[in-house]
Formats: structure tokens, sequence, C-alpha cells
């Protein structure tokens, strides 16, 4: 990709940013020389923005809630404050101070918070968030307490920022920088990724996204977006007051997302700049503002859950005419994965002696069969075997008690399920795990992009929009296309999950997991709902990408499906192997008819 | 002496609250697995009305608890009734939603409040008047009303739980919604209990509570955050956990404040919540449930 | 190949936007001209002052009395003419308690607003953090903060207060304790932050100036609402404690005094601070009410002073016109709000709107009395402005405040001038100048 092949690429892609940014300026510019709107609303809008900006990464993108922001803007803050009060620091070297400082914080409240559920998150950010406060009102030998610091000066870039158009543009420069900056990375793979894991944690890291390090990331640069915003809060006040770090600001804050839109970042623009003018608006009635709020907060919980940009977007995705790509018919995606395999005799997949217990229940007991290059295996058995169970252990869902699990030589059962995805193993679910904040383009191209490793230097290159990246995801979107023309699902390209039928949904779980180009595919029911129609297609799907060299691992309940199509059946019971053999052996085996076929 | 029991009562009465508090989350967590931070505003709106009806309206103080008791009922109900408005019981909201609609509420009944009351704080009327001595300490007795009235309320709700229909009905929901539906127990139903049940008693946590500590628009956030902690820390357990948890956390506040100086102030509030953190690290079940 | 953003599809390949969208930006800067135009011509006419204060939070109350105090004197001025046939208009905004955004409003009322003076902020909190911005922007403010003296030396060109200095009349109120009630040991309860310690300070040492001891003093977080442990530790000290030192404003006073009852203290409280309003006496129980002693200013106890000191025509006026006005008595924090007015409207009348005039008249040449009945005399030295020997003691009666004495008189009684008393402070390094 060239590189004015890449700007334009990037530009189309991030069109929203560009137009966000001129509908506000034309409509602020109006309310500016009305006096409607003053100088300092504009720029403090610009300062929440950033904070604003964090936390819809966090909560619009990855799905997580944190109360705790208010804590790292009040550091960021109280940085610049403290280290220019006491020892003379100048108040951008305090900024940078209180970024190390939120680093530092950030990471350990991520580990500690965000393994828990969702409730307690909220909670345990909330906690932090208050002791902040709490210790900033109090230790006042440091913070100055209840009276806070003053006689913070502007930074000196150039010139003293000294006037609010100087300091104004400034902020807003920043603000502009974080905007690209976050939306480029919501539209890359990690956005996908996050999104991936707001809806469903499992079967992002089945497909290869390193779940702790991305949401532990993401938290702790988000974090960094709320102390910038408090060190600019503070320069710009030229004071700080612990009381403009409480509860109130924090709801400030999650009204100036939720009213925004969620999920949109540019959503924020809106939600900061009305909820700041919402003083002026209200003049003297102070407890009618407070109430307001109130009211606010509740409308768009309950009535505009995706806020004023998500009500836009909604309506603009509603008027903008579909574009089905009919005509174009894209070669066949299904790589020869043949030539990729070493030939071996030894068997791809090794079972031995697996165990896993729940409890006091015994749900595996000793079950151990082979699977081999290129061949499909059928999983059958009663209602409750331990068929599910199985797949949870192969592909890392859940560690055996027992026994190990090799693929060729590497021994599984203590890998996460993303290195295991990334080893070439891929799975579909019993009931089907599609990531409903995705589309259904967005959800093959998680397949198609191997996931995300969430480290640092690649949430940079995607923020950056460095070629590499562009040129990949510009050929994972093709790619994808040909998965969709595949299956015939041209026209729900960009659908969102919910408006799909269930049959072809399965379909589209199916082709996520065979964009990822696994070795071996484990498939759990996934004909199960569909009509004989749809059955055949999946067979035939099934049978070219066996034929390409893919390894399947089928588990049915259609026995004549099983039978028609595994070259292998393994049949469990009680979570013990009781048959393992060919199709024609198995429809004679007695244990297996009394068990089973009866 | 005096100094030690003088703390002792003061946490305890304090706890009391806590506990009363919590135990309003408890239920209606137990039932809806909702936590619901508009829990304070009940206890807000409860002392406000019954301080309202007894120093305005002049109504005895016995009639005015029990319309005030009947009034939070109802809020309650609406309030579950707006929280989970676009649920199902086999698709019940999610927990994101469910707090952010009880906060949202919070917030608006803070609104409301402001707008009926004014910004001033008030002050409700004791149950009890006079003061009697204890080793040495001075104990109001309106102390004593709330640590007794705690008391009764938890092991009220201790039998309604274990020993009645509907109590293990609401055991059953919180389990698994969608079984509980399946065998003819309205979710729905058990919701709007819960909540009830839970806006009455943080209705009287609010009238015990207002003639000590004044009661102002704002007080509704304190009051849900003292009710999380008093119920994290005291664990899952129904009952025992947020009394538990609610006695500790005042007897501590209360012992916090012996250290000289300022730094009593300091730790009132930020020892909680570091505990908190803490508890959420190292046994977020609480300190008395048993599973793992 | 890719989808393109929804938005740019919604507009179409640009056929129509290519032809009008000159036409629509051509009268969109059209617009803007005007409305600059149109706002630039709204800048002669009223004359603008600023009224900042705090309208949310515990001192609300406060403000809200100040607030009408304030409007009665521009209302007046307005209604006789106002100030060379020019009305003055207020441009009022809410601190909500955060210095940060006070100074943020201050500068926009300099800036965009072009005030000639503020009125406000009221809370020494808010005018700490905020303290140098009107240097900075070199508009005066007329404040009422508790703690004047806290305000460095260096700021206060800019900055003068219509409110009695705490630290002086504290001094006093000791002085009518140990006049009126020999007591010689003092118990102090006080609120945890700054401002309550350097009270408590200030307290401990002028007590000893004055022959008394400070034996103990009691703190709390001013958000508390349960006093019981702090009153109890001073009730139990032994000896017994001769009086009771109250500090704190808002619920806080109220509470001590109530709870103090509780605790067993059955001594006097002397009280100094913004409590002096009857909706925070109204709770006190008779008992305690007997022996609450308040420093307040002569126009709160107006009808019980004697008969020869209630001959100040602005106080007697202002009485009149306020409740002709409102509706309702007003209370020292109204007089405080029209004396944060009066410095301005007269100052207005005598130089014009020339900022820098203002300045140098309030600062310089200014003698005027106001409603609190107290003098100011700013001179460069000393930025105080207000003599709070004119400060009258009283206590509470029936809801009512009733007058005892006035402080200087117990000063005199106990030894003491004026002079000795500021000379021991600027000794004891209680005051900054």
């Amino acid at each position: 990709m060239t590189l004015s092949q890449a700007v334009a690429y990037l530009a189309r892609r991030n069109a929203r940013f560009f137009f966000a940014l001129l509908a506000y300026a034309f409509a602020i510019t109006p309310l500016y020389f009305l006096r409607v709107v003053h100088s300092d609303v504009i720029v403090t809008s610009a300062i929440f923005f950033v904070v604003v900006l964090g936390l819809d990464l966090l909560y619009g993108c990855a799905g997580m809630l944190s109360f705790g922001h208010i804590g790292f803007f009040a550091v960021g803050a109280y940085s610049v404050a403290v280290l220019f009060t006491r020892f003379a620091i100048s108040p951008l070297l305090g900024a940078l101070a209180g970024t190390l400082i939120t680093i530092a914080l950030s990471y350990a409240l991520g580990r500690v918070c965000l393994r828990l559920a969702p409730s307690y998150f909220m909670l345990g950010t909330l906690a932090f968030g208050i002791m902040t406060h709490s210790a900033i009102t109090v230790w006042y030998s440091v913070t100055g307490g209840d009276g806070g610091l003053g006689g913070i000066p502007r930074p000196i870039i150039g010139c003293s920022l000294d006037t609010d158009l100087t300091f104004g543009a400034f902020a807003a420069a920043c603000a502009i920088v974080l905007f690209w900056l976050t939306y480029s990375l919501s539209r890359s793979r990690i956005g996908r990724a996050l999104r991936a894991i707001r809806g469903d944690a499992v079967a992002a890291s089945c497909l290869g996204i390193h779940v702790d390090r991305l949401k532990t990331n993401t938290f702790v640069i988000s974090a960094c977006y709320a102390s910038f915003g408090g060190s600019l809060f503070a320069m710009y006040n030229g004071a700080v007051h612990p009381d403009s770090f409480s509860l109130g600001t924090l709801l400030d804050l999650l009204l100036m997302m939720f009213f925004g839109g969620e999920g949109t970042l540019w959503g924020g623009l809106l939600g900061t700049t009305i909820i700041r003018q919402l003083p002026d608006i209200f003049g003297g009635l102070h407890g009618g503002q407070v109430l307001f709020e109130g009211i606010f907060f509740c409308l768009v919980i309950f009535v505009l859950p995706r806020g004023i940009a998500g009500a836009v977007e909604d309506a603009v995705k509603r008027l903008a005419s579909p574009r089905t790509k009919a005509g174009v018919r894209a070669a066949s995606n299904i790589p020869p994965i043949a030539a990729r395999l070493q030939p071996e005799q030894a068997p791809l997949l090794q079972v031995e002696n697996v165990a896993r217990n729940f409890g006091g229940v015994r749900a595996i007991d000793g079950v151990s069969f082979a699977i081999h290059r290129g061949q499909i295996k059928g999983l059958i058995g009663p209602n409750g075997a331990g068929k599910s169970t199985l797949l949870n252990l192969i592909s890392g869902v859940l560690a055996p008690d027992d026994g190990c699990i090799l693929l060729y030589a590497t021994e599984l059962s203590r890998l996460r399920p993303d290195q295991i995805a990334k080893l070439g193993i891929q799975r579909t679910f019993q009931h089907e795990r599609l990531f409903p904040h995705l589309s259904i383009e967005e959800n093959i191209m998680v397949g198609e992009e191997h996931g995300a490793d969430g480290s640092l230097s690649e949430l940079l290159e995607c923020a950056l929009g460095s070629r590499r990246t562009l040129t990949a995801e510009r050929a994972a979107r093709a790619k994808t296309q040909a998965w969709l023309c595949d299956l015939q699902l041209e026209a729900y390209a960009g659908a969102t999950t919910e408006s799909v039928p269930q049959g072809l949904r399965k379909l589209v779980e199916l082709a996520r997991a065979c964009a990822a180009q696994p070795f071996l595919l484990l498939l759990d029911e996934s004909v199960a709902g569909l009509n004989d129609v749809e059955k055949q297609a999946v067979k035939g799907f099934i049978k070219k990408l066996h034929a390409a060299g893919l390894a399947f691992l089928i588990i049915e309940h259609d026995i004549d499906f099983v039978m028609e199509l595994c070259e292998e059946i393994c049949v469990i019971s009680f979570g013990r192997t009781i048959a393992d053999g060919p199709p024609a052996d198995i429809r004679k085996n007695d244990a297996v008819i009394a068990a089973y076929l009866g | 002496m005096p100094e030690f029991t003088q703390v002792i009562v003061a946490g305890l009465s304090q706890g009391a609250i806590y506990a009363l508090l919590g135990l309003g989350f408890s239920i209606v967590f137990l039932a809806t697995r909702i936590l619901n931070l508009a829990q304070g505003s009940f206890a807000l709106w409860g002392g406000f009305v019954f301080l309202s009806m007894v120093a305005g309206a002049k109504i005895p103080l016995a009639i005015s608890f029990v319309i005030m008791l009947i009034l939070s009922a109802a809020l309650g109900a609406l309030t579950q009734l707006i929280v989970s408005l676009r649920s199902k019981p086999w698709r019940p909201i999610s927990p994101d939603m469910a707090v952010l609609s009880t906060l949202a509420l919070l917030v608006f009944f803070e609104g409301a409040a402001f707008m009926i009351w004014g910004p001033d704080p008030q002050r409700g009327p004791a149950l009890e008047n006079g003061v009697f001595r204890l080793f040495g300490a001075i104990v109001p007795w309106q102390l004593v009303w709330m640590i007794v009235g705690a008391l009764i309320i938890a092991t009220g709700l201790q039998v309604f739980l274990r020993s009645t229909w509907s109590g293990r009905a609401m055991r059953a929901c919180a389990q698994n919604p969608m079984m509980s539906s399946l065998l003819g127990i309205n979710v729905r139903r058990i919701g709007v209990l819960a909540f009830a049940l839970g806006a009455m008693i943080g209705a009287t946590a609010g009238i015990l509570v207002s003639p000590i500590t004044w009661l102002d628009y704002q007080s509704g956030g304190t009051f849900a955050l003292n009710g999380i902690l008093a119920y994290l820390i005291g664990g899952e357990e129904d009952v025992a956990g947020p009394v538990v948890g609610g006695f500790l956390l005042g007897i501590v506040q209360s012992a916090l404040l012996l250290l000289p100086g300022t730094s009593g102030g300091l730790l009132e509030q930020v020892v909680p919540m570091l505990a908190l953190i803490i508890m959420l690290v190292f046994r977020p079940q609480g300190l008395l449930a048993r599973r793992i | 190949m890719e989808r393109g953003s929804g938005f740019a599809s919604v507009f179409g390949h640009g056929g129509w936007l290519r032809r009008a969208g000159p036409v629509a930006l051509a009268f969109y800067a059209l617009a803007i001209w005007a409305a600059v135009g149109w706002t630039g011509a709204l800048a002669e006419g009223p004359i603008k002052v600023g009224l900042l204060l705090t309208y949310i939070g515990p001192t609300s109350i406060f403000a809200r009395y100040e607030d009408k105090g304030a409007r009665l004197l521009i209302d007046e001025t307005n209604k006789s003419g106002g100030i060379g046939g020019r009305k003055i208009e207020l441009v009022n905004y809410d601190t909500e308690g955060k210095p940060d955004r006070a100074g943020t409003l201050y500068r926009r009322l300099a800036q965009e607003d072009n005030v000639a003076a503020v009125i406000g902020p009221d809370s020494i909190f808010v005018l700490l953090g905020m303290s140098d911005i009107p240097s900075e922007v070199k508009v005066i403010s007329v404040s009422s903060p508790g703690l004047y003296e806290l305000v460095a030396p260096q700021k206060r060109r800019y900055i003068v207060s219509a409110q009695v200095a705490t630290t002086f009349a504290g001094t006093l109120v000791l002085a009518y304790v140990k006049d009126k009630f020999h007591a010689k040991r003092l118990g102090m309860i006080t609120t945890s932050d700054v401002i309550g310690q350097t009270i408590a300070s200030t307290v401990g040492k002028m007590a000893a100036a004055f022959g008394m001891e400070l034996v103990d003093v009691a703190s709390q977080p001013a958000s508390d609402r349960d006093l019981l442990p702090s009153l109890h530790k001073l009730a139990t000290l032994q000896p017994k404690i001769d009086a009771l030192y109250v500090f704190g404003s808002g619920p806080f006073a109220n509470i001590a005094m109530n709870q103090s009852e509780l605790a067993g203290i059955d001594v006097p409280i002397a009280y100094n601070g913004g409590n002096v309003i009857p909706e925070l006496i109204k709770d006190l129980s008779p008992e305690t009410a007997k022996r609450t002693f308040l420093a307040v200013a002569r126009s709160t106890v107006w009808s019980t002073l004697p008969a020869a000191d209630r001959q100040d025509p602005t106080i007697a006026n202002f009485l009149k016109d306020y409740r002709a006005k409102f509706g309702e008595e007003p209370t020292l924090p109204s007089a405080v709000g029209y004396d944060m007015a009066l410095p301005i409207v007269d100052a207005l009348k005598n130089v014009g709107t020339d900022r820098e005039k203002l300045t140098e008249y309030i600062h310089d040449k200014q003698r005027i009395s106001g409603a609190q009945g107290i003098e100011f005399k700013r001179t460069w030295a000393d930025g105080y402005g207000s003599d709070p020997a004119e400060l009258a003691v009283a206590s509470v009666s029936d809801g009512q405040f009733v007058f005892r004495g006035f402080l200087k008189d117990s000063l005199r009684n106990i030894g003491f001038t004026k002079e000795d008393m500021l000379n021991k402070m600027r000794e004891l390094k209680l005051v900054a100048e």
C-alpha cells in the first residue's frame, strides 16, 4: 500500500472523526459569538472530552464501566498542584509525573479489579475513587485539604498560555490528537477485539485475543487519559479543590458519556459541552440543575441507551443505502492447509486419560482418543456425557484435573485459550456465541485477524495507523468478503447479529472459526436447529474444507449426519469412552446401542 | 473506661444504621442480583417524609411510621418497575445497565429531594428524648432504639427468608431466575416484593438516624455507600452478613476517631474504602460466607 | 471494496453539495459577522457588577441572605436614578463552593462580562483557592470571608472584606468570657480543617494573653454530624472547664451547641462564626440558649440595643427597607451582603467605572459605615477595613438575638485597649501584614 493509498484509506475509515469535528466547530462558533456559550465552557469541554474519551474507550469498546476514573483525574490534577506549590516544578512536568503515578496506580487497581464480575468491578473502582477523594480532603499537609491549592501557573510552550484563546487552542489540540488516536484505535483490529471482549470474553479468548492483557492495557491507557485531563484542568483553573473531584463530578462524567453516546467516541463532544453549559442554562435555579441532571440521566438510561450520538448513528444507518456487493465474486477463500503441516504419521491431537471434576461430580473420567491430520472425527453420546466439557478442555476454556492433551508434541493443558487458538485449534459453541457489538462482517474479521495480542506496541501501532496494519486490515476485509460470498451471506455483511436468523448465525460462527485458518476445527452441534437445506449447505462446506486438509472434531446429535460425514467416531457416556472406531463398527456396537442409539 | 464505652455505643448505633442499609441491599441483591444504589434514597426519603409528617403536619409518631412504611413500599415497588422496564425473566438486564439505572434514580431522587425540602440539613424527631448513663458514658435513648430496631428487623428478616414460602422463593429466584420462572414462581412479583421490603428497611434506617445525624438532600449517596460497604464486608450471607459488616464498620469508624488530632478523621474515610478493596482482592465473598 | 462510512453515503456523491455549499457558507459567515456586531453594540448601557456567591452546599444558606442584602442596595440605587443616569446590572454566578470554578467565573466576569467590580466570593475556602485571580485580572473583589487574615498581604490590593475578621472577633469574645464569667479554664471544639485549626491556635494564644488557659481542643471533620465523642472528652476534663468555645459554621456549630447539653456541659458557651441566623438557632433548647453568647453586629440586635446606641440612620433605613422589600427580618448575612455592595456603589458614585480608580478609592479614600454598624477604614497597611470593636455580644431568647453588651466594654474591663490587643497579636505573629 503506498503512502497516499494508506492516507486515503485512513481518511475514509475514520470519516466520522472529521464530520464530528466540523459539525462541532460549525455549531459552536455562532453560539460563542452570540455570547450564549462562554469561552471557559468551550475550554473545559475540551478538557473533559479528553477524560470522556478514555471512559468511552473503556466502556464503549471494552464494556468495563469504571467509577474510579475520578480518582485518576484527581491524581493528575493534584500532581500538578502539589509539585508546583511544594517544589516549584513546572506544570507540564507535573502532568508527566501525574501520568506516571496513574500508570502505577491503575495497573495495580486493574490487577485487582479486572478479574471481578462487572458489579464488583464497578464497586472496586468506586471505592478507589472515593478513597482518593477522601485522601485529598483530609491529608491537608500535602494537598491543602478543604482549602485546596491555588496559584498554579499556565504552562509555557513558546509563550505563556495565559488567555483562554491560547490555552484553549492548546487543550483543543491535545483533545483532537487524542480523539484521532482513539478513534483510529476503535476502528482497528484492537477496537474489534475490545468489542469482542465486551460481547463475550470466552469466545474472544478462543479466537486468539489475549483478554487479560488487552483489558489491563486498555484500563491503564484510559486512566492516563483521565490523568492528563486532570492535569489540564488544574492548569486551566489555576487551583484545585477536593469538591471538584467528588462523586458529583463522577456523575457528570458518566452523564457526559452516556448522554453523548457511549461507544461512539464523538458523542463525548456533545455530552461534555451540554453538561458544562448546564449551569449557565439554569442560572439562578441551582436546585433545578440537580434535578435536571437526574432526569437527564434517567432519560438516557431508560429511553436513549445509546445516547444522542448513538441515535444519530442508528438513524444514519437506516438512511444510508445498504450496499450489496453483487457481481464481483471473489475467489474462494479456503486456503490449502495441507501444505502448511509437516508430513507426519503421529496424530495431530492426542487426548490421553483426561479427567475433570466439578465439585463432587466427575464429569470426565479418563477419556482417550486421537485425531489424525485431516481427519473428520465424530464425538457422540447421550446428554450430559461430557462432550462439550471435552471441547472446553481441548480449547483451553477449562483445565483438566488429570491426563494430558497434546497437539503434536505441545502440551495444551496449561495454555490459555488464545494461545491454543494461535497454535491452530478453533471451535464453535453449543449456543452460538457471536459478538453482539460487532456486525456480521466484523465478527468474521476478528477471526481473520487472528484476534489480538493486546500488547502496548500493538495498541500504539493500531492507534497510529501504520501502513502495515492498514494493509493487513484491507486484506482481512477482502478475505472476509470472500468468506461471506462462499456462504452466500453477502447481503448480511453490515447487519447486526440480532437481525440475522438463527441458522445463518451458526454459519457465521463457522465462517469466523474458519477464517482463523486452523488445522483443527472443533464443532459443537453446528447444525442443531437448522433445517435440511441448511444442513446440507453446512455438510458441503465441511467437505470442502476437509478437501483442503482441515481436521474436524464434530459433536452432533443428528446420527445420520455424523455417520455420513465422519471417518471415525468416538462415543462417550458418563464421562467415559465406550467405543472408538469407523461408523460401521459403531453402528453395530452393543454398548453404544444400549447407551445411546437404542 | 467511659471513653471506651462511649466509642462502643456510638459505634454500635452507627453500625446499626449501616446494618439496616446493608440488609436493604442484601434482600434486593438476593432476589434480583441487582446492586440497588437507590437504596440510599429510600433511607433519605423515609427520613424526610417522616419528619415532614411529624414536625410539619403534626401527625402522631406511630401513625406516621405506618404511613411511612406503606409509602416506602410503594416507592420500592416503583423503583423495581422502572429498573426492570426492559427485562424478562429469561433475559435479565445486564448488570451494568441495572446499576446505572439505580444510579440514575439515585441522582433523580436527590434532585427531587432538593426541590421539595431545600438544601438545608434537617433533623428528625427522636423516638425518645433524653439520655442515661452507662459505665460513665452518656447514652441517648435514641441510640438504644437504633440498635434494638436493627436487631428486630434482622431477626424478622431471617425468619422470613428461612421459614416462609415467599422468603424461600426469593432465595430460589436469585440462584436461577429462569428455572424459578418455569417452576411457577412469579419472578417479577418476587422482585417487587424484594424492592418493597428493601425500601421499608431503608426508610426505617433513615427515620432512626435522622435525629442524630441530620439529613440533607445529598445524604442518599452516603447512605448507599455505607450500606454497600456493610454488605460487602459482611459477605453474602443474607442476613448475618450485613449485620456483622454493619456493626463492624460502625465500631471501626468510631474507634478511629479516638486517635489524636485530625488523623482520626482521615482514617475514618479512607480505611473503609481500603478495606473494601482488600476484601475484593482476598475475600470477595465477605467475612462470613463459606463458599469458595 | 470497503464499506465507506455511513455518514458519507447519506450525503450522496456531492452533486447538490457542490452547488449549495458555497452559498450556505456565505450565509453562515454573514450570520457570524452580524452576531459579533450585535453583541458589540450591547457594550454600552448598564454598568455591570459581578455577584459571585455560593448557592449550593452547606454555606448556601448565608449566600441567600447576602444575595438579598446586595440586591436591596442595587435596586434602591437604580430606583433613584442609578449612577450618572446608567443603571447597575448584576451579573450573577454560582461558585458551587469550588475555588477553581470561582476562579474561572471571576475571569469570565472580568474579561467577557466586563464588570467594574465583583461582589463576592463569600467563603474563605473559595477565596483562598482563587486569591491570585483578582490581582491577575485587576478587578477588585469585595468579599465576605470569615478569615480575611489568611489572605496573603500581597494579594490584598484587589481583595477587601466586608465582614469582620474572625480572629479579632474571636479574641474579643474571649474578653467577654473573661470579663463576665471570670473564666480560667477553657475548652474548645472546632473543625479539623485548616481554618478550624488556625482559630484554635489563635484562641489558645490570646486566651493565655488574657490570663486564661485553653485546656483542651477537640476537633472533628466539619461534615460530622455526631459530636458527642469530642464533647464528652471536654465534659470529663478534670478539673472542669469554666467555659466552652465553639467554632464552626453551619450545622457543625449548631450540633455542637445542641449536643453539649447531652454531653453534660453546663457552662457558658462562647461562639464565633457565621451562625447568626434564625434557622440555625431555632433548635436550641431553652437551657442551652440561655448560656450561649455569640459575637454579632449591631444591626442583628437593633431592637434590643440601648436607645443611645440606636442612632445610626444607615442601619435603621436598611432594616426598614429590607423588611418592606422581603417581608422578613434581616439577618447578619443580609447586612453583610448589603455591606459588600455598599463600597462598590459608593465608589462608582465618586470616581466612575474605571477599574483602577475604583480600586484606589476603595482602598485609600473610602470612609463609610455600613448596615452592620461597622466602620470601614481601609489603609494600605491594614486591609481588614472593619473595626470589630464595634461588635456586640448577644444571647438567644425565644429564637431572637438579645443584646448583652459591647465587646469593647469587656476588653476595657479586663484591662486592655484595642491597641494593646493588636500589638499582642502582632507579637504572637497571629496577623500577617
